[in-house]
């Protein structure tokens, strides 16, 4: 079936085809603005798309991006924003910077400056400074030896995490995490498999049911623990100095 | 002055008005509401800071639970620490000299 039909123009009598969904034209022979009646059946299908709430990470513009867009640039600032998602298998060193989300799976091998998305799972083995804006969960398996910064960070059991710093809101620990200082703002939870290791640990609420471990020298102040929310410096330096200097 | 409790393995409670300083061991669980500074504090089972309470020195228990609102400063060990773990990163990280 065509998805075309033939309008006569009132004015001059000119028949033009114009797309099934169209209502209104204008004659490409008078340039007279031609009004389509009883073509609402044809109406062309609008589609309801889902959208997403993008905050540019340079100018704090918020906008509203379909939700199967791949990419978009800030309306304020025009910068190029990635909004597709990665999974990263095998071996990697690309810097990924994105408003999806970044999965590394299983047997996976990363080693890069910086890897910013909006939720981050790790699954592999992963050297590079990791933010995500809403989540990082770091499952089973997965090796993590620089600094991690997160609202959430749930490391799940069987993971090894060694790490410098760690800045969070809400620490969930299910595994073995050695680091040189938490800041988890709201709440740090450690479950019975889990086991923390720290020289300063800083938080306002702090639960380690049965069985989890916690070792190290922990303030826990009922104000407002100051989140340093900067972007730990890209570097691809080693990070001996960073992490704890083991025996 | 140390503080003991080892009539049974339940539950210590040091209400609100508990203004204390120096250590504290119990056999049980501690609830903890008032004040206790320079420590050690331990509790076989577990502690709870409720909050409004503080406690400040080393703090050792099975479990731990600070509420919001609580205030703790001090170097705690919580849970079933392995020995050689503790040796070898807590030496590491300067927890132990």
């Amino acid at each position: 079936m065509s998805d075309k039909f033939k309008v006569t123009c009132p004015h001059c009598g000119n028949v033009q085809e114009e797309p099934m969904g169209a209502i209104s034209t204008y004659c490409r022979s008078c340039k007279q603005h031609i009004p389509i009646k009883g073509n609402r059946k044809r109406k062309a299908a609008v589609v309801p798309q889902n959208t997403r709430v993008v905050i540019c990470r340079e100018c704090g513009y918020t906008d509203k991006i379909v939700s199967h867009a791949l990419s978009t640039q800030c309306e304020n600032c025009s910068t190029y924003l990635d909004l597709r998602n990665h999974v990263i298998q095998g071996k990697s060193g690309q810097k990924l910077v994105t408003y999806g989300d970044v999965t590394f799976m299983p047997g996976s091998t990363y080693e890069g400056p910086l890897v910013r998305a909006s939720k981050i799972t790790v699954a592999g083995k992963v050297s590079a400074i990791l933010q995500a804006d809403v989540e990082l969960e770091i499952q089973a398996g997965a090796r993590i030896s620089n600094p991690i910064q997160s609202p959430l960070i749930k490391i799940r059991s069987g993971a090894e995490v060694i790490v410098g710093q760690i800045n969070t809101r809400c620490l969930e620990l299910a595994s073995k995490l050695r680091a040189n200082t938490i800041t988890a703002s709201e709440q740090l939870i450690i479950l019975p498999t889990g086991m923390l290791i720290a020289q300063q640990i800083y938080t306002r609420f702090v639960e380690v049911q049965p069985g989890g471990v916690l070792v190290g020298d922990l303030t826990v102040e009922p104000g407002e623990v100051v989140l340093d929310t900067t972007p730990p410096a890209e570097s691809s330096e080693s990070t001996e100095e960073e992490d704890p200097k083991l025996v | 002055m140390p503080l003991f409790n080892r009539a049974k393995p339940t539950t210590t409670h040091l209400d609100a008005s508990v203004r204390a300083e120096g250590s504290l061991s119990v056999p049980g669980d501690l609830d903890l509401y008032g004040t206790i500074k320079g420590g050690p504090i331990e509790a076989k089972k577990h502690i709870t800071i409720h909050a409004r309470a503080t406690a400040s020195g080393p703090l050792k228990s099975h479990s731990l639970l600070v509420e919001p609102g609580g205030r703790y400063r001090g170097k705690v060990t919580v849970g079933p620490v392995p020995t050689d773990l503790v040796q070898r990163f807590g030496r590491a990280l300067g927890l132990i000299k």
